[in-house]
């Protein structure tokens, strides 16, 4: 068990490491110099800036200093702003994203296990269809058109709820059906086959066989096993929240983390777009970290194996 | 003695997108109380319907009980509710299935696997249903049952496993065990040991037994009755003698040869029945062996037989066991 | 017995015909392809989604030749004006026709979903063909190198490649197959691995199969069937890419367009009332994902063979 932490928590370094690699010298890679737009910026002034963000000094050492800094949790300071840095960036936005990253998972994770369910219980009956046809319109209407027409419509033309900005849970409504969308449909889809795969399965006869009522066999054999193949799949949902919530944060004002990322892209602010990326992959690796974790105390059978799937 | 069970012109037919597959077409047999019988036959004879046709665990979907009855107790199974069906599985009738390895919940204790059952139908608390649990481990001859029954299906050996699967489905001392195919997955050392522990249970707790397989050797060590069973209708019934030593029908004597025995001449190869089984979308109106039987005759391919008694239990359904076939032997030899 | 029948001794006698053909089997075997392409036919909902990918395609090619327009052309008299008889989807806010924009759009739209799904598609082969072919140790190196890559979350890495690259169809394609290869390498190795295992592989053999007729009827209709459907769900995903990328101002530079573009441009438009310009590209791309998606479940159900019935 141990070992198996042990070999997921390595790997996960890995990977953010690789990632911070990859960006750090992806931003380096850009033509130009960020300071270069300014225009008439006297000498001094110029070779000050490039002084005080250690643009001077050869890349390797540069990158260097930001590993470093990073091992203190310190992403930088930000090219736009001398008083604001990165650190403070996350500081704000961060909480507004996590809940609002939440709260959608909350819903898909409801919405999309119940619909899963039901489909599979009534295979090929008319609650299947519903379902499913509801799962697809999902996964094909783009969150930011969904959240384009719930705004048009459930804001400004019927007032029911209001938007932009991020003050009371009303705010919060519009924004998480938006981003929880589209992994509802995908988790319905994934627990409906998973469901009827388990429930073509030898045990849930013999469950059926020892008299156990179908509500019974459904809840206590059934879903606990079907939920193990979504269990795996939490990460990338999460990721896709994530993702997904660059677009949703700037269409509905929300403060947060992806919209700073989207308006560091704007702004060409390197520092922010670097942090905010190693940030963002740090957080996913965690979270698909502790999935994996969670994954082998759910499916007794990963003990044993000590990794295998 | 009193039938415990009588099947009676059971009928079933799946709907499937080709058709419908018409699996079993008149069974009859019956079941005496602490019998053990054998259901015997090729794959898709119809034999695993029949059994899960007692259980009622067909899928509704698809599985149409066409007609005939099934008497438990003399009370008809067929036309129970599924909650009155609940009632009856594994607390009167238990059943196991062929692997074990797919049989038990991956998920769930070993132990809480064989308490449901209990919990459910005697109403027991969790830490008496526990203690019955660990007594049922005991029984099928599990070491250590009080751990065994922490552990998961995984850490389990094949043979251990059927060895749990028994005990989930002995739980409540159900007065039929029906067993379907309980060997075939696992090793033959391993089959005598579970046919073992079948045989000492039945007589420990006097259940009567269905044993479903392909294998006659399993049938000769464990049954008192078998059953051939041939494209869904019983084609031969009778003691395990009658049926090894005085088989009246081709389909059972072709079975009997295609066996390999240790005291046979190697040189000499296996004697298979050639060909495959009728399509059951269309059975055939004939003898549904008449395509693979060497013995065929005019009448067969249009007129199928019926079970006739041979004497006494024994019964075959053939046209060769018929006073004219005979008669007709009799003049050819002379 | 029946006692309808007349008996005779005649009836008694042996019957001795060679037509009983116990061999015969009573369906004529159906080869994998014609049951699969039956069993899509069967599936409406995957026959719909082919006719609405054949009707996108075939209006994609003709489509920005129908009334005349450009799609860069712009007329600043004719800004902002809904469907009429001349310009069937209305004008945009630089006065420039949508019907051809649409089409024009939905060809770079297609264009960016097909070309991520081949690269992905000849990417995935040739390493995960390559690791599950060599085994060992450096299938457990590649391996672990495409997991490493695909827990960096896909969308984050497509928006710095295209922030350093900068905008523009071919960046966006491989910005799209450098992070979007590995699900479909995966696949490949693991059913490489599980050909190579394969029982009935090696009874083949023994029967004396040619390594032509092995690869015909057993490696083909085994691997292509989970190849083939991840390929049709890449489209989608590229599409709904590059739409997101374009709705947070990475996508392809104006004057082209896609349809992730034209919905980007619309949304001020929405805000002031022009429902129509947003509507358009909205709902192609939903009409998009909707057709490949089903056609990838119901192929996916029509490769399956253990359906077969």
């Amino acid at each position: 068990m141990l070992k198996y932490i042990g070999k997921r928590l390595v790997l996960a370094i890995l990977t953010l490491w690789v990632v911070i690699t990859v960006t750090f010298f992806l931003m380096h890679a850009i033509p130009g110099n960020p300071f270069a737009k300014e225009g008439t910026m006297p000498q001094g002034v110029y070779e000050n800036l490039q002084r005080y963000y250690n643009l001077d000094k050869p890349l390797h050492v540069q990158y260097v200093m930001y590993l470093k800094a990073l091992m203190r949790l310190d992403f930088g300071p930000s090219l736009k702003s001398s008083v604001i840095t990165v650190n403070d960036y996350i500081k704000n936005g961060f909480p507004v994203s996590l809940h609002l990253g939440l709260q959608a998972l909350a819903i898909a994770l409801t919405f999309g296990l119940i619909l899963g369910v039901i489909a599979a219980l009534n295979h090929n009956k008319w609650p299947d269809y519903v379902s499913m046809i509801v799962a697809i319109v999902g996964i094909s209407v783009p969150s930011f058109i969904l959240a384009t027409v719930l705004i048009n419509f459930v804001a400004v033309e019927w007032k029911l709820l209001p938007v932009a900005t991020w003050k009371t849970w009303k705010h919060t409504v519009l924004p998480s059906i938006s981003l929880a969308m589209m992994p509802t449909a995908y988790i319905a889809r994934l627990m409906r086959s998973s469901m009827l795969e388990v429930l073509g399965q030898d045990y849930i006869k013999t469950a059926k066989a020892k008299g156990l009522s179908q509500s019974v066999i459904v809840i206590k054999h059934a879903i606990r096993n079907a939920i193990l193949p979504v269990v795996t799949v939490m990460g990338i949902v999460t990721a896709n929240l994530v993702t997904g919530s660059f677009v949703i944060e700037r269409i509905f004002g929300i403060p947060g983390m992806g919209e700073m990322f989207v308006k560091g892209i704007f702004n060409r602010d390197y520092p922010v777009i670097l942090g905010s990326a190693v940030f963002y992959s740090g957080i996913l690796i965690f979270l698909i970290f502790i999935v994996d974790i969670s994954y082998s105390f759910i499916d007794p059978r990963i003990k044993l194996t000590g990794g295998g799937k | 003695m009193e039938n415990i069970l009588e099947v009676k012109d059971l009928h079933v037919s799946f709907q499937t997108y080709g058709g419908e597959v018409k699996a079993v077409r008149g069974v009859n047999f019956d079941l005496k109380k602490g019998e053990a019988i054998g259901i015997v036959g090729e794959s898709g004879c119809g034999k695993s319907v029949t059994a899960q046709s007692i259980m009622q665990l067909l899928p509704t979907s698809v599985a149409r009980y066409k007609s005939g009855s099934i008497l438990f107790e003399g009370q008809n199974l067929l036309a129970k509710t599924e909650r009155q069906m609940q009632d009856i599985r594994g607390n009167e009738i238990g059943m196991i299935f062929q692997d074990p390895m797919t049989s038990l919940n991956p998920t769930m204790k070993i132990g809480d696997q064989i308490m449901e059952g209990l919990m459910k139908h005697q109403k027991l608390s969790r830490s008496d249903a526990h203690k019955r649990a660990v007594r049922m481990m005991e029984l099928v001859a599990v070491n250590q049952p009080e751990k065994r029954v922490n552990q998961y299906p995984h850490e389990f050996s094949g043979g251990m496993r059927q060895r749990a699967m028994i005990a989930v489905a002995l739980a409540c001392h159900p007065k039929i065990l029906i067993a379907d195919e309980p060997t075939t997955a696992l090793d033959v050392t391993v089959q005598a040991q579970i046919l073992e522990l079948m045989k000492d249970l039945q007589n420990k707790l006097d259940t009567s037994i269905i044993l479903i397989t392909h294998d006659l050797g399993v049938v000769a060590e464990m049954v008192n009755r078998v059953i051939v069973m041939y494209a869904g209708q019983v084609v031969e019934t009778g003691t395990v003698d009658d049926i090894f030593y005085h088989s009246k029908h081709p389909y059972t004597k072709g079975l009997l040869k295609s066996i390999p025995r240790l005291d046979m001449d190697r040189s000499r190869p296996l004697d298979p029945i050639f060909g495959t089984p009728p399509d059951l979308f269309t059975p055939p109106e004939g003898c549904p062996f008449f395509a693979r039987c060497n013995s065929a005759m005019q009448i067969c391919k249009n007129h199928n037989p019926l079970l006739e008694t041979v004497n006494g239990q024994h019964q075959a359904a053939c046209w060769m066991n018929h006073p004219m076939s005979q008669a007709a032997a009799a003049k050819e030899s002379k | 017995m029946d006692p309808k029948i007349k008996l005779s001794p005649e009836l008694f006698q042996p019957y001795y015909d060679n037509d009983k053909d116990a061999e015969k089997i009573s369906r004529p075997s159906i080869s994998y392809w014609v049951d699969a392409w039956r069993r899509l036919k069967q599936n409406k909902l995957a026959m719909i989604g082919l006719v609405i990918i054949a009707i996108l395609l075939i209006l994609a090619i003709i489509g920005p030749y129908l009334n005349g327009f450009t799609y860069y052309e712009q007329d600043f008299s004719k800004k902002n004006l809904p469907p009429n008889m001349e310009h069937w989807f209305g004008t945009d806010s630089a006065g420039r026709d949508l019907f051809t924009r649409a089409w024009y759009g939905a060809r770079i739209s297609l264009f960016i979903g097909i070309m991520a799904a081949t690269f992905d598609f000849i990417m995935g082969i040739i390493y995960g063909g390559f690791s599950g072919l060599k085994g060992g140790r450096i299938d457990t190196f590649m391996m672990r190198v495409a997991e490493i890559l695909y827990s960096v979350p896909y969308l984050l890495m497509v928006i710095l490649l295209m922030v350093v690259f900068g905008a523009g169809l071919w960046t966006m394609i491989l910005a799209m197959t450098i992070t979007g290869w590995i699900p479909m390498a995966r696949l490949v190795r693991g059913q490489v691995l599980q050909l190579k295992e394969q029982e009935y592989v090696q009874a083949a053999h023994t029967m004396g199969a040619g390594s032509w007729w092995i690869l015909k009827k057993h490696l083909i209709p085994n691997t292509m069937g989970p190849i083939l459907v991840n390929i049709t769900l890449t489209v989608p995903t590229a599409i709904f890419a590059e739409a997101t990328l374009s709705f947070l101002g990475l996508g392809i530079p104006a004057p082209m367009a896609s349809w992730g573009t034209m919905t980007s441009d619309a949304l001020a438009a929405f805000l002031i009332g022009n429902v129509y310009q947003l509507f358009i590209p909205a709902f192609l791309i939903s009409l998009t994902m909707f057709g490949f998606n089903v056609l990838g479940d119901g192929l996916r159900d029509a490769l399956d063979p253990r359906l077969r019935k």
